[in-house]
């Protein structure tokens, strides 16, 4: 028997007895979607099914909508995995998907939406403001309850960093309409955060 | 005390920090959605198995339709050497040659008889049927002039000469043996292949096997009959002689027939004709003449193949309505570009009726007919780009990170017409080849964006937006194999073929002609004919 034999045995047991087992690594849960595997597909959405649902219910206007971009933004997921280069991170990737499913699902539904813009006015002035004031919820339901073409300017500009001139050509706008549409909304928000919480100057 | 400030930020840093970097931005959706999800993986999962299965299904018909014709084809080219095997094998193992003359009926036999009697069959169909059997029709082809000579002139002079030859060796047994050994070695051998031999056998056999048997005038006056089914005056001049030759061999069966043949003796060693009894009268035996068929030939044909449609919808800037807005142009033309990218070949059917005609006595066919034809391919654009002008009022452009998926469906109406290279005589397995134009009429172009229904196009004859061009032509080449039974009036053809198209299916392409992106395919095209390539007049 070559010395070390046991040893070596006795380590493997104690690996697959002991603790928890390991999660696959990114290119593990990949290479495993790329095989048809259920389970690593199911894995793959268990990890980052709660980041982009947070993604969706920003661009969606009620919870059923966000799912909805949800389940689109990860069938796409699955049957485009094979075009992931793997040169950025998986999430901004998937993040980038479930965008365009909520984009899509904005164009789809946008005939069907009324638009109001409401009473505000035309500008405020600039305030600060204290991140602890304001719980999660409350600004998601905030950025809900805006028109859907100004939540979209809002989010692709002040979430995910866009410039307005991208954000035109994303969504076949000028730049400047881009512009006013976010100050639009900008005023809309911080009118609703007034009368949610007074400002800490 | 150190007492730390809250974090304060702009509007957007308050949005940023809550919504996008906060641990709070993480909201586990309801476990329904994964159930959801699942099932649809599932279905999509189930579709691209349906889809393979189904390209794996015409993968093994296919191949299976190879495998029997090929089957077909070395069972067809095994027949002739195992009847020749078995019919020198019959006349070894069968010393009494009158057991086979016999067994042969004066009446027409099928064609495909035992090979003990292949030679009888096709003398007795050659005298006596009046409707020629094909096969014996096509192996007359070739030498209609031979085989008419054999049965008029072959069949009443040099085969009596053979068998008078044989007759003079009477006496000497071992001879005689020899002479039918050898006359129906070469009956049998060669009836089925020469006319005018297998016209000789059955007299050489009858006669000599006459001289043998203890009952020589019965077999003379049968061979006369057997053979003179058509009544051959040489032939009945012949039993003559050979009742002469052997009188003194005297036989009770035979001796009515002895009778009368010793009383008319001197006029039928003359080999007088007109001397001969008004029944037994000599039959001219026509042959009727053969020659390939001019007539229309029809048939169907079945192709799948492998349908590019190569369309390149780029067009100039200014070639672009400015009514649609001032990016529209840019838009449509890279979506033009995506769309190009991602185009894929799809599956092509085609099914078409064809009509056929021999030009003069070459191997050149003219074929026309009339095809219906259903082609796909699909593609992905980030717009759901189906050919037309994309307006820069939509949202399209957001999409550039999802492709979309589109498919097209292409059905058409063709008017062909070919030429064809195939040998007319030829069966069994012969090659073919053929090149032609196709004129084709697009009927209807249906194009769907998966996932976006309201996307759904379909263009027809009568649409004037479409950007498909209506009427098209394309040029046409292939080459096969096809198999023709012996006896019967059908062939098979299969083969690859390949269809170039002349003009772009584009409707307003911007390019010069020689630079236009045309469709193409590839495939396999199996192909029954009916009708007979030969005919009788």
């Amino acid at each position: 028997m070559a010395p070390g034999a046991p040893n070596s045995a006795s380590n493997s047991l104690t690996v697959s007895r002991s603790g928890t087992p390991t999660p696959p690594s990114e290119a593990e849960l990949l290479d495993g979607c790329l095989l048809g595997r259920q389970l690593a597909q199911k894995q793959l959405y268990e990890r980052y099914s709660a980041r982009m649902m947070a993604v969706c219910l920003r661009y969606a206007q009620t919870t059923f909508e966000a799912e909805d971009i949800l389940q689109e933004g990860f069938l796409t997921v699955f049957r485009t995995l094979a075009s992931f280069r793997r040169e950025c991170p998986l999430e901004f990737w998937i993040r980038r998907i479930m965008i365009n499913a909520a984009l899509r699902q904005h164009r789809r539904n946008a005939p069907l939406v009324a638009v109001s813009d409401g009473d505000y006015p035309e500008t405020l002035a600039s305030d600060e403001f204290t991140f602890s004031n304001y719980a999660y919820s409350e600004l998601l339901n905030v950025v809900q309850e805006l028109a859907p073409r100004y939540r979209l300017v809002f989010n692709l500009y002040a979430i995910e960093g866009y410039t307005h001139k991208e954000i035109g050509e994303m969504l076949e706008i000028s730049e400047g309409t881009s512009k006013s549409q976010y100050s639009r909304a900008r005023v809309v928000l911080q009118t609703k955060l007034a009368r949610l919480q007074p400002p800490t100057k | 005390m150190n007492l730390s400030t809250p974090p304060k930020g702009s509007l957007e840093d308050l949005f940023r920090h809550h919504l996008l970097e906060s641990e709070a931005a993480a909201v586990p959706p309801r476990p329904q959605v994964w159930e959801q999800l699942d099932n649809s993986l599932l279905l999509a999962q189930n579709e691209h198995y349906r889809r393979r299965l189904r390209v794996h299904r015409w993968a093994i018909a296919a191949s299976l339709l190879l495998a029997s014709l090929a089957g077909g084809g070395w069972w067809h080219s095994q027949r002739p050497s195992a009847s020749l095997a078995t019919a020198t094998g019959q006349a070894t193992d069968q010393p009494d040659l009158a057991t086979a003359r016999r067994a042969v009926p004066a009446v027409a036999l099928p064609a495909p008889m035992l090979a003990g009697t292949t030679a009888h069959a096709s003398y007795s169909t050659l005298l006596t049927t009046p409707a020629i059997d094909q096969t014996a029709t096509l192996r007359a082809a070739a030498q209609p002039t031979v085989a008419y000579a054999a049965t008029e002139a072959g069949g009443a002079g040099s085969f009596a000469t053979s068998t008078r030859a044989a007759t003079r060796h009477v006496g000497d047994k071992q001879l005689l043996a020899a002479s039918q050994e050898r006359a129906y070695a070469t009956g049998h051998g060669a009836g089925g292949w020469n006319r005018t031999t297998a016209a000789a056998v059955p007299a050489s056999i009858d006669g000599v096997a006459g001289a043998d048997s203890p009952t020589p005038l019965y077999a003379a006056q049968t061979a006369a009959h057997t053979v003179g089914a058509g009544q051959s005056a040489d032939l009945l001049a012949l039993s003559g002689e050979l009742a002469a030759g052997i009188s003194g061999e005297t036989s009770a069966t035979a001796g009515l027939a002895l009778q009368a043949l010793r009383t008319s003796q001197a006029s039928l060693a003359s080999a007088q004709v007109a001397a001969l009894p008004a029944s037994l009268s000599p039959v001219a035996v026509v042959m009727p003449a053969v020659e390939v068929a001019r007539s229309w030939q029809f048939g169907l044909s079945y192709a799948a193949s492998a349908y590019q449609p190569n369309i390149d919808f780029t067009k100039a800037p200014v070639a672009y309505s400015t009514a649609m807005g001032a990016n529209s142009a840019s838009i449509t033309n890279t979506a033009a570009a995506e769309y190009r990218n991602n185009l894929r070949a799809g599956l092509g059917q085609r099914l078409g009726g064809w009509a056929t005609r021999r030009l003069g006595g070459s191997r050149w066919h003219l074929r026309t007919g009339l095809e219906l034809a259903q082609n796909t391919a699909t593609s992905a654009t980030s717009v759901s780009f189906l050919g037309e002008q994309v307006a820069d009022l939509s949202y399209a452009q957001a999409m550039q990170a999802h492709l979309q998926k589109t498919s097209y469906r292409y059905r058409s109406a063709s008017a062909a017409a070919e030429m064809r290279y195939a040998s007319p005589l030829k069966t069994g397995f012969s090659l073919y080849g053929r090149v032609g134009a196709l004129l084709t009429s697009l009927l209807n172009v249906h194009s769907e964006v998966e996932g976006t229904p309201e996307a759904t196009r379909t263009y027809t004859l009568l649409s004037t937006d479409s950007p498909y061009r209506h009427l098209t032509a394309s040029l046409r080449g292939g080459a096969g194999i096809q198999y023709r039974p012996v006896g019967h009036q059908w062939s098979l053809n299969l083969g690859p073929v390949a269809d170039f198209g002349i003009l772009s299916l584009n409707a307003d392409p911007t390019q010069d002609f020689w630079r236009q992106q045309r469709p193409y395919s590839f495939g396999l095209e199996a192909g029954l004919e009916l009708g007979r390539p030969l005919k009788l007049q």
